[in-house]
């Protein structure tokens, strides 16, 4: 088997760049779908409908509640999908109340959204706090003497279940590309061909075609060069090699993504494993 | 009616990023410029701002209530 090789280009909080060397296509969207589709988070998921004069519909704030981010602290984070895996998510439930009255037209934000401790056998949970990614998302706007009162309950669940469940808003990759220059010289015609690059990766200078090594890895493959001057150069890519980018909501950092993600699919790797094991068991 | 909270197609966060693209576009700035500062770079989270129209603001003004 190849050697498995990560370089990371960026890694921030909320966002991460990163090529993968050694693997095949079927893995990289392996672990791109089960970082957006099942990792799971936390989000709002019922909601108690107290007191509602404003001029929404329970259910359209029950929905907006729903694709608030909430975040939650990498402990905590670790605990809920221990909770999860266990199949006890009814059991590690957080409440957040809300209530606004408008005395002159106002918005009720996710700011005023507070959270009221975890329900169910997860005493551990005390010290954690539950709150939205953002303060400013409004839930409603509510004219001078409108309310809304509610209770909310946090689950947690997967993105396949629901897209507020997802832990990043983009997941994708690309293959790593491979540009080969087969005539450098060729005067005149080379500028064309670095022209037509509209992410500017290739130089001519002084009747010499070149590639930018730094930003190589920009390339999209839309072969606009190859189109301007079939002859001088040619555009392929290392179905090997991946440019992952990954960009999260701020629910839990995305390398704590990558992480989860990696982990539960091999979680099911091994679990099929087992069954098709037990299976060829009872089978002899 | 309102602002989504996120983007149909990404689903990135977008809904807390309105009040201040509207203030800064009513004041006369550029749209485009707005959208890059407010760092909303993908063409599906920039149309949500772009193609939204306020209409809870029309809503609010045949309250009934009280
Ligand atoms: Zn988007």
């Amino acid at each position: 088997m190849n050697k498995i090789e990560v370089a990371f280009r960026k890694l921030e909080e909320n966002y991460a760049e990163f090529v993968i060397e050694g693997i095949t296509p079927a893995i990289a969207n392996a672990i791109r779908r089960t970082a957006i589709s099942d990792v799971p988070t936390l989000a709002i998921d019922e909601v108690a409908i107290v007191e509602n004069s404003t001029v929404f519909f329970d259910e359209i704030i029950a929905h907006r509640l729903g694709l608030i981010p909430l975040k939650v602290d990498t402990e905590t984070y670790d605990v809920l999908l221990e909770c999860y895996e266990e199949g006890k998510r009814d059991d590690c439930v957080a409440m957040l109340t809300l209530e606004v009255e408008a005395e002159k037209p106002g918005t009720a934000y996710s700011g005023h959204l507070k959270f009221a401790g975890f329900i169910g056998e997860f005493a551990r949970l005390a010290s954690a706090e539950v709150k939205p990614v953002s303060d400013l998302v409004p839930i409603v706007k509510l004219a001078a003497g409108q309310k809304l009162v509610l209770e909310a309950y946090a689950k947690v669940g997967v993105g396949r279940e629901h897209a507020k469940w997802q832990p990043v808003s983009i997941a994708a990759y690309k293959y790593y590309p491979e540009i080969r220059i087969i005539k450098r010289e060729c005067g005149e015609e080379g500028k064309k061909c670095a022209d037509a690059c509209p992410k500017g990766i290739l130089k001519w200078s002084n009747g010499r075609l070149d590639l930018i090594p730094e930003k190589v890895e920009e390339c999209t493959m839309c072969r606009a060069c190859e189109e301007a001057c079939p002859e001088v150069i040619k555009v392929s890519w290392d179905d090997s090699k991946f440019i992952f980018r990954v960009e999260g909501l701020g629910v839990i950092p995305v390398a704590k993504v990558i992480e989860t993600a990696l982990k539960r699919l091999i979680k099911r790797a091994d679990s099929f494993v087992e069954t098709l094991e037990k299976s060829i068991q009872t089978r002899s | 009616m309102i602002i989504p909270v996120r983007c149909f197609t990404c689903g990135a966060l977008i809904g807390d990023k309105w009040q201040k693209f509207s203030d800064r576009v009513k004041r006369g700035e550029d749209p485009s410029k707005v959208l890059d500062e407010l760092n909303i770079k993908r063409y599906c989270c920039r149309r949500m701002m772009l193609s939204h129209v306020e209409l809870i603001d029309e809503v609010l003004k045949y309250e009934t209530y009280g």
